[in-house]
């Protein structure tokens, strides 16, 4: 499975890749601990990543097996997701051009909405940011961004 | 540096605009008309690289510019493909409208954000939108400014002459005058005028001009100063949003003499006779004479005829009737500019999209998905699965998993099927009704342990399920985790009567009964295999993940090459899953289907608990039935999806789903009937053809192929 997003250097026609994690559905009190014990981003060599959608839902980037207090949790691999690795600077550009919210101040961010007409996620935190969409949207993205 | 007007080499100085360099040359831009040179009139309209409607007061000239005079409507342009626009969206406190003087001021006062855009930057504001939203064009690009509030700080309009020969070259206003003798262009012998004249006279070109006294002065050039009228139409376009309008914009502005003949609106050519028609016709609210006449819905927007109309009103009334509501846009845009930032919804790609294309798919759009219609041998792709072996992608299909302790009494209370009594490894297909009992989709649910179910949906109605299962869990209180997996897994439908022998080549031989599933790796791939049949041949699905599709297909593939595998596309599937009778939500469903209408009495279990939808079952099969969804049966080709069912002289419904189908020799099809004189006609005409009625599943009706 792969763990880390790629290392790829941001380029300046986006291309986007495989994400591999697990997908976790969770009551939120097992899910904050989850994300406690792993470091927020950014992600590096070993470490993983929770990137919170919801109260009750993640994705958890970088770990080779995931735990969760709760016993009803779904937990399951999940490699429905496909990423554009480029710079904070180039992800903010495409927000401006090709969404219709601000980019939040805080960093690192996790912001979800629209971008180029597709739902997307996009992850914001200096030469590792990320713009995140579900596998069926990813070639639409790559060619709404790449224009 | 020179550019081409009508393909006539023009030079400017550098800052001109092209109506300064086009006068310097001695050419008015549009034969005629009083120039403004501040944007407010349409006597300098031009086509500039093949866009019309440009101002050529407003755009600076540049080398090499083609540049066209604009008589009449301009051609549509020639080229229906035109470079994308680019777009930025841009946040702000304020924005702020015009930079003059009072723009100025207004942004020195304020704090926050502020943004500030000026036509003298070439920054054309379009419109404001509710938000608010101001549009603005930019020599960059287009802009959507978002913020709280917009000062309009746009100054004003001089006001122009209406009267006999005010569309002949040589009249500018005051403020036009200034600007071309500070580009250094000498008028000739100029007359000045603060007052509106009687008449301009000349051919084409005035010579001289009639005062209200009746004398005669002779010029070359007439300068008319006769008053302002606050620029403020962008105020005007955003009724009840947070606009204000400092300056000149804000100014009452005099009412100039009501005009007695001429032309008022030069845009829309609305004459001071044509006033006086729709006046006399009852037409007497500026809103109406705006719509009677078309005066003030030209390029202008306004900006020549505004004063003139309300004065002209004002003259038959007690008082001036308030500016008509302006309305985008306040310049001419382009189809581009008006796209720019719109993004059209998106069709879904399967984690096999490629490997339709590699095999020479003809691809369609269905349910939210790119899938694939034809490989492209229908013929051979619904042989293979009537005779041998097929895959077909479902990966489009809604899966979602559903978890915890409040699993099956949400389950329970959700689907009119009973669900605690299916054991783990069990398959039932089931339904999905809202409060009134009417279908909304099918699929099947699929136990895993005693507290985990695997769901599917149709791959159109799915995220709409996943709403809905989200919602009716909110609304029991039910301890339950919810995941939709649609995106995350791929799907492959193994189906004919060779499949299980491709499984078994594929390693897995414990292969599931029908109605039941398995998870078990096929060609060393994780997948949840679940036995069915929408065909009506024995078919597996295999739900994977989607990075592992393509490997598990050419897999697949690779183990049937010898036994004559084909894939199949929509096409072939709709023939097939109609020769079993199987219905489509939607297709062939209407938004007030019920079981008992679709024939599906069977999949709600009345005598179970209460469940979404069992009361109104309740109440509505208390009322005699008085339509039904059936199966039809005719000899020749199939008529038309959407024929309608005659019976006697009257129509009594129509055909929702319609194929001749290869292994029957006859057409069968599916179509909703109505209750004719307190009975469901047997025999029907369709397309002037006799239909009979017919039960199905047409084909192998005991199911026998289907549970192999």
């Amino acid at each position: 499975m792969l763990l880390i997003p790629s290392t790829t250097l941001p380029a300046s026609a986006p291309v986007v890749e495989g994400l591999a994690g697990w997908r976790v559905v969770a009551d939120p009190a097992s899910l904050d601990e989850l994300s406690g014990t792993l470091p927020v981003p950014p992600p590096s060599a070993g470490r993983g990543v929770v990137l919170r959608f919801a109260p009750d839902d993640a994705l958890v980037l970088g770990e080779n097996e995931v735990v969760v207090t709760d016993p009803h949790a779904i937990v399951e691999p999940d490699t429905g997701w496909v990423s554009i690795q480029m710079t904070e600077e180039h992800a903010l550009d495409l927000i401006a051009t090709h969404a219709l919210w601000p980019a939040p101040p805080e960093r690192p961010v996790l912001v979800q909405g629209m971008l180029a007409g597709l739902s997307v996620k996009v992850y914001l935190d200096g030469n590792q940011s990320m713009i995140i969409t579900a596998a069926p949207f990813g070639l639409e993205l790559e060619e709404r961004l790449g224009t | 540096m020179s550019f081409t007007f009508d393909g006539r080499d023009i030079s400017f100085a550098p800052g001109d605009s092209i109506a300064v360099a086009l006068l310097r040359a001695g050419i008015h831009p549009t034969g005629g008309g009083c120039i403004c040179l501040g944007g407010d009139c349409p006597h300098c309209l031009v086509r500039v690289d093949g866009v019309a409607y440009v101002r050529s007061c407003q755009t600076t000239a540049a080398a090499g510019m083609v540049v066209e005079s604009q008589a009449g409507d301009p051609p549509l342009p020639e080229s229906t493909v035109q470079a994308p626009v680019e777009v930025r969206t841009v946040f702000a406190d304020l924005v702020i409208v015009g930079q003059g003087e009072a723009g100025r001021r207004a942004a020195a006062d304020v704090s926050g954000e502020v943004l500030s855009f000026d036509a003298g930057r070439g920054e054309e504001v379009i419109g404001i939108y509710a938000g608010p939203m101001v549009i603005v064009r930019t020599p960059a690009g287009m802009v959507h400014a978002r913020c709280q509030r917009v000062i309009v700080a746009t100054g004003a309009a001089e006001e122009q002459p209406i009267c006999p020969g005010s569309d002949l070259a040589g009249i500018f206003t005051q403020r036009a005058a200034e600007k071309l003798s500070s580009a250094g262009i000498d008028l000739g012998r100029t007359v000045q005028l603060t007052q509106h004249p009687q008449r301009f006279v000349g051919e084409g070109h005035v010579t001289g001009v009639i005062l209200e006294d009746g004398s005669r002065l002779e010029c070359d050039s007439v300068i008319v100063d006769l008053g302002l009228h606050p620029r403020d139409a962008l105020a005007r376009m955003g009724e009840g949003l947070e606009i204000e309008t400092v300056g000149e914009a804000a100014m009452p502005g005099e009412l100039p003499p009501p005009p007695l003949t001429g032309t008022v609106c030069p845009c829309s050519k609305v004459e001071v006779s044509d006033l006086d028609s729709v006046w006399d016709r009852g037409f007497q609210e500026m809103e109406l004479v705006k719509r009677a006449t078309l005066a003030g819905t030209g390029t202008c927007q306004g900006g020549v005829c505004l004063p003139h109309l309300r004065s002209y009103l004002a003259a038959r009334q007690s008082q001036a009737p308030s500016a008509f509501t302006a309305r985008p846009v306040t310049r001419q845009l382009t189809m581009s500019e008006a796209a720019a930032g719109f993004d059209l919804a998106p069709f879904r790609r399967t984690s096999l999209h490629q490997e339709h294309l590699r095999l020479g798919a003809i691809m369609d759009r269905f349910g939210g998905w790119w899938r694939p219609w034809r490989y492209p041998d229908v013929d051979a792709e619904y042989r293979a699965v009537r005779t041998a072996a097929s895959l077909g992608d479902v990966g489009t299909l809604g899966k979602m998993l559903v978890a915890g302790p409040g699993a099956v009494e949400l389950l329970e209370r959700l689907y009119p099927c009973r669900v605690e009594d299916l054991k783990p490894g069990g398959v039932r297909y089931a339904l999905l009704l809202d409060e009134r009992g009417y279908v909304i989709d099918d699929g099947l649910i699929c136990r895993l342990s005693d507290t985990r179910f695997f769901l599917t949906f149709t791959s159109g109605g799915a995220s709409f399920a996943e709403m809905w299962v989200r919602d009716w869990a909110e609304t029991f209180g039910l301890d339950v985790r919810i995941l939709d997996r649609t995106m995350s897994l791929g799907a492959i439908n193994v189906t004919g009567p060779r499949a299980k022998e491709l499984m078994n080549r594929l390693g897995v031989s414990d292969l599931p009964g029908y109605l039941a599933h398995t998870q078990a790796d096929v060609a060393g791939i994780p997948c949840r295999i679940i036995r069915l049949s929408f065909t009506g041949e024995v078919s597996f699905e295999l739900h994977h993940p989607v990075d592992r599709s393509v490997e598990l297909w050419r897999a697949l593939e690779a183990a049937g090459s010898d036994i004559d595998l084909y894939p199949h596309g929509l096409d072939a599937l709709f023939t097939l899953r109609l020769e079993k009778g199987h219905f489509i939500v939607g297709m062939d469903s209407e938004y007030d289907s019920t079981p008992r209408r679709l024939g599906l009495e069977w999949a709600a279990r009345l005598d179970k608990a209460d469940f979404v939808g069992k009361q109104a079952l309740l109440r509505t099969n208390l009322i005699p039935l008085n339509k039904r969804l059936v199966g039809w049966e005719m000899d020749g080709p199939a008529p038309v999806e959407g024929s309608i069912l005659i019976h006697g002289d009257a129509p009594v419904g129509q055909v929702t789903s319609s194929r001749f189908s290869p292994v029957l020799g006859k057409t069968v099809m599916l179509g909703w009937v109505r209750l004719e004189d307190d009975r469901f006609p047997e025999e029907v005409q369709v397309d002037g053809r006799v239909a009979r009625h017919a039960a199905h599943p047409f084909y192998d009706p005991s199911g026998e192929r289907a549970r192999g």
